[in-house]
């Protein structure tokens, strides 16, 4: 089970050249809007020849330009969400469902009862008889991803399932997301500007830049070595993840898996959040610093990565987390790997955002 | 907003053309004036000839022409007016405005005759008026109600074959210019027309198969000044000149007619 | 607007009304009229529905040129469009010839009215169907393709019902027109009764001999028309 991708494809002035792979599991392909990601997707779907390259997608080639192998995206067995839905604004909730089971041969009350299953797991709650203008967009991208689901496809292509969604609907459709995603046995591409998608939904990433590829890997590994500006600020974001409570007004204390911070927060307890945290707003001191910043973190430095003008230094914790800093900062706090150090950070500075 | 000053003004400088046409006319000549004639379409070649040789010979005299089918013309001076001469391909339409518009100086000016006329390479081999009646021959005849129409519907009954060749009508048309350019562009076998629409234009494009004397219809044309002219007396020239004078002679002797009994 | 048919309401014989309706003439271009505009607006929608999308989607050279021509009957003079189908399609045309020459003569037949009717008619569905295949969006097909459809079961489920409003809409406009077409008629087809007399084209020659049934006639034409859009209406709005 597994996805090979190796193209580059036109999209108007600019090309996109994409090379990756995806076993089980989920990749996200990461980028800037603009930067070609859904062309990508166009690919693999196979709305968009390529300029040249090859996909196969469980050893099945479906696109070879040197060997003249187009497979259309009729007969792929790829199912695509896309940013906007695209639902049939003829047919019911129901009958965008049943759509591909009636493409693929089924009679209509097979197809019907088999969608209202399919619709009842992905979709609770959405009326079967509803028009797709009758629902709202968290609703529509649910329907979306029963249409996809239904009839069981070897490759889920998510084309910012989450990005024209408001904040309430992006939670709630991101939570079946991540239930679908955990069942769905083939590779699944998720193509998202959003760092929080891809370090939440992702087991790897792809940083898709300016019609590049210019990383891939663990959100990890992108953390601990951004090789690029954008995904500096992007990937290598501190996140920390779990519940959180209210501690006094505006402040609420989360639990991540390895330790403790404190974020801002308003409203009541919550099961699980991502909190994000930029490593140039975490400061690190030889001393425990005094003064404002309620976020002390002492630890161990594990790691430090001088990339041009950065200096990324991994701390080990209660949580762990990567600050950056210059070179000359380095230098002049004289740190070396395996030195004690505190990290601090304002509360202010974390973004936290419901999941 | 532009655009449609723009057309505004053109139709204004259209209708000051239009009304001033007349006064600068009137400076150059002082005995400027119009003539309106209504005419049935088998007078079209002939009078458009006259009308040029008429406005020579009266200086600032303009005449224009409406031609058409008879019946038609009839109703439209009817309701409408607008004609100071009428000239008819048939009795019937002149005794229709003679009712309602009203005329006066009615007088009988040309006679006419019908022919057949079939395309120049003759695919149905049409040789006299009896060959119409053979199966399958294609037959365009003027619509009833059109003198042209009537007057080949009537020889064709004087013939006896009236039944035979109904049935091989394949279009009744508009009048007798129609039925010519039927012909013409060889669509059908044969059509019945006038004599006189058989002009120097058209011979060249038909063939003409003579209807015997004695089953033939002679359509006699009238001419009168209708009720409400604005000029009765270049109206009463016009009739003159088409009735006995230089107009008379090219009638009859270029333009195919026969002159009134 | 109104005056015209209101003045055909106040000078109509309304005592004779029902004999010159029910008259053998008047009944017979009804019938022609009728069998003539629904095959005229049926064979616009098979051949302008796909001379437009072929106009909205296909992209190559001249295709502007092809639009063009595609419209131009609608701007032409019906009796040149007449004229033109004469030396196309009459039995000396270009084409007609090869027709006639194997036993087919379009002329003065019910064929060539209907022939006439969808030359001047048909152009009103290919604008419709063009500018609905525009507005449509176009992923709609490439989101149905990623389901397992193929290029028919897209046409059958998803562009002809998203298109229906702009194909009802053409075809009543090309009906409309088919039904009141005369100049490409008589030119092309002739007038004959019961073969290629419609009613516009009895009302032209009734006008001739009894004016009183050419109103009653084009009344008739008109009651025709109106009932036809009114009871349309709806469908021509409903998305």
């Amino acid at each position: 089970m597994s996805l090979e991708v190796d193209v580059r494809v036109a999209a108007g002035a600019f090309t996109v050249d994409a090379t990756f792979e995806a076993g089980a599991g989920t990749v996200a392909l990461l980028g800037p809007n603009g930067a070609g990601k859904s062309t990508v997707v166009g690919a693999i779907a196979g709305l968009r020849a390529p300029e040249r390259g090859r996909i196969a997608l469980d050893g099945r080639v479906l696109e070879d330009v040197a060997g003249a192998v187009h497979v259309p995206p009729q007969d792929r067995r790829i199912g695509v969400v896309f940013q906007d839905r695209l639902l049939f604004p003829h047919l019911s909730a129901l009958d965008n469902v049943a759509f591909p089971l009636r493409a693929a041969g089924a009679s209509r009350p097979d197809a019907r009862e088999r969608a209202g299953r399919q619709l009842a797991r992905t979709a609770p709650g959405v009326r079967p008889d509803a028009g797709p203008a009758d629902l709202s967009g968290g609703e529509q991208q649910r329907v979306a991803l029963a249409r996809a689901l239904v009839t069981e496809p070897r490759l889920l292509l998510l084309d910012e399932p989450l990005a024209a969604l408001d904040v309430a609907a992006r939670t709630a459709v991101r939570r079946i997301l991540r239930e679908v995603v955990a069942a769905f046995e083939g590779p699944c591409v998720l193509v998202t500007h959003d760092p929080v998608d891809a370090l939440t939904l992702a087991a790897r990433v792809v940083v898709v830049e300016d019609g590049h590829v210019t990383q891939s890997g663990t959100p990890d590994e992108l953390r601990r070595a951004p090789r690029s500006s954008y995904a500096a600020a992007l990937v290598g974001t501190n996140l920390f993840r779990g519940p959180v409570e209210p501690l006094e007004p505006g402040v609420g204390r989360l639990r991540a898996a390895d330790g403790e911070v404190l974020v801002p927060w308003t409203g009541p307890s919550a099961d699980d959040v991502a909190a994000l945290l930029d490593p140039v707003d975490v400061a690190l001191h030889l001393l425990p610093p005094e003064g404002s910043p309620r976020n002390v973190i002492e630890g161990r430095v594990t790691e430090i990565v001088i990339e041009g003008t950065r200096s990324r230094v991994r701390v080990d914790g209660r949580p762990s987390l990567v600050a950056e800093i210059t070179p000359g900062s380095v230098q002049r706090l004289g740190l070396h790997e395996g030195d004690r150090v505190w990290a601090s950070f304002k509360t202010v500075e974390v973004r936290v955002e419901p999941l | 907003m532009t655009r449609s000053s723009i057309a505004g003004t053109c139709i204004i400088l259209a209708l000051t053309a239009c009304s001033s046409a007349p006064i600068s006319g009137g400076e150059s000549s002082p005995q400027a004036s119009e003539l309106t004639v209504f005419a049935g379409s088998s007078l079209t070649k002939g009078f458009t000839e006259l009308g040029a040789d008429f406005e020579a010979a009266h200086p600032g005299a303009t005449v224009t022409f409406n031609f058409g089918p008879s019946d038609g013309l009839a109703a439209q001076i009817d309701s409408e007016g607008g004609a100071d001469v009428f000239a008819s391909a048939s009795q019937t339409w002149m005794d229709d405005v003679a009712g309602k518009a009203g005329i006066t100086g009615r007088t009988d000016f040309v006679t006419n005759e019908l022919v057949i006329i079939t395309p120049s390479d003759d695919p149905a081999g049409i040789g006299s008026l009896d060959d119409l009646a053979s199966p399958g021959v294609q037959v365009v005849l003027a619509a009833e109600g059109v003198p042209v129409g009537d007057y080949a519907r009537e020889a064709l009954t004087n013939a006896k074959i009236d039944g035979a060749v109904l049935a091989n009508v394949v279009s009744n048309a508009e009048d007798d210019a129609a039925v010519v350019a039927t012909i013409i562009s060889g669509e059908a076998d044969a059509g019945i027309v006038y004599v006189s629409d058989v002009t120097a234009e058209v011979a060249p494009g038909v063939r003409s198969v003579e209807i015997p004397d004695d089953v033939n219809v002679i359509a006699t044309y009238p001419i009168a000044i209708v009720d409400g002219s604005s000029n009765t007396e270049l109206a009463q020239q016009w009739v003159h000149f088409v009735t006995t004078g230089d107009g008379q002679t090219r009638l009859v002797g270029e333009f195919g007619f026969l002159p009134a009994a | 607007m109104l005056l015209p048919l209101l003045a055909l309401i106040v000078r109509a014989p309304w005592s004779d009304a029902w004999s010159l309706v029910s008259s053998e003439t008047a009944l017979t271009a009804l019938r022609v009229s009728v069998v003539v505009s629904l095959l005229a607006a049926l064979l616009s929608v098979l051949l302008g529905a796909p001379l437009g999308w072929i106009l909205a989607r296909a992209r190559f050279r001249g295709r502007s040129v092809l639009r063009a021509v595609v419209i131009l009957p609608l701007v032409l003079p019906p009796v040149v469009a007449g004229i033109g189908l004469l030396a196309a399609l009459g039995r000396r045309g270009l084409v007609g010839r090869l027709l006639y020459e194997a036993g087919i003569q379009l002329t003065f037949s019910t064929a060539g009215a209907v022939v006439a009717a969808t030359f001047v008619s048909m152009p009103l569905v290919v604008i419709a169907v063009e500018a609905g295949l525009r507005s449509l969006d176009e992923r709609l097909e490439d989101a149905a393709a990623t389901l397992g459809a193929s290029p028919g079961f897209r046409l059958r489920h998803v562009v002809l019902p998203l298109l229906r409003p702009q194909l009802v809409a053409g075809a009543i406009l090309a009906w409309a027109r088919a039904l009141g077409e005369f100049g490409a008629t008589i030119t092309f087809a002739g007038n004959l009764q019961g073969r290629t007399q419609t009613l516009p084209l009895a009302v032209f020659e009734a006008r001739q001999t009894d004016p009183g049934a050419a109103i009653v006639v084009s009344l008739l034409l008109v009651a025709l028309s109106v009932g036809v859009l009114v009871a349309m209406r709806d469908r021509l709005l409903a998305r």
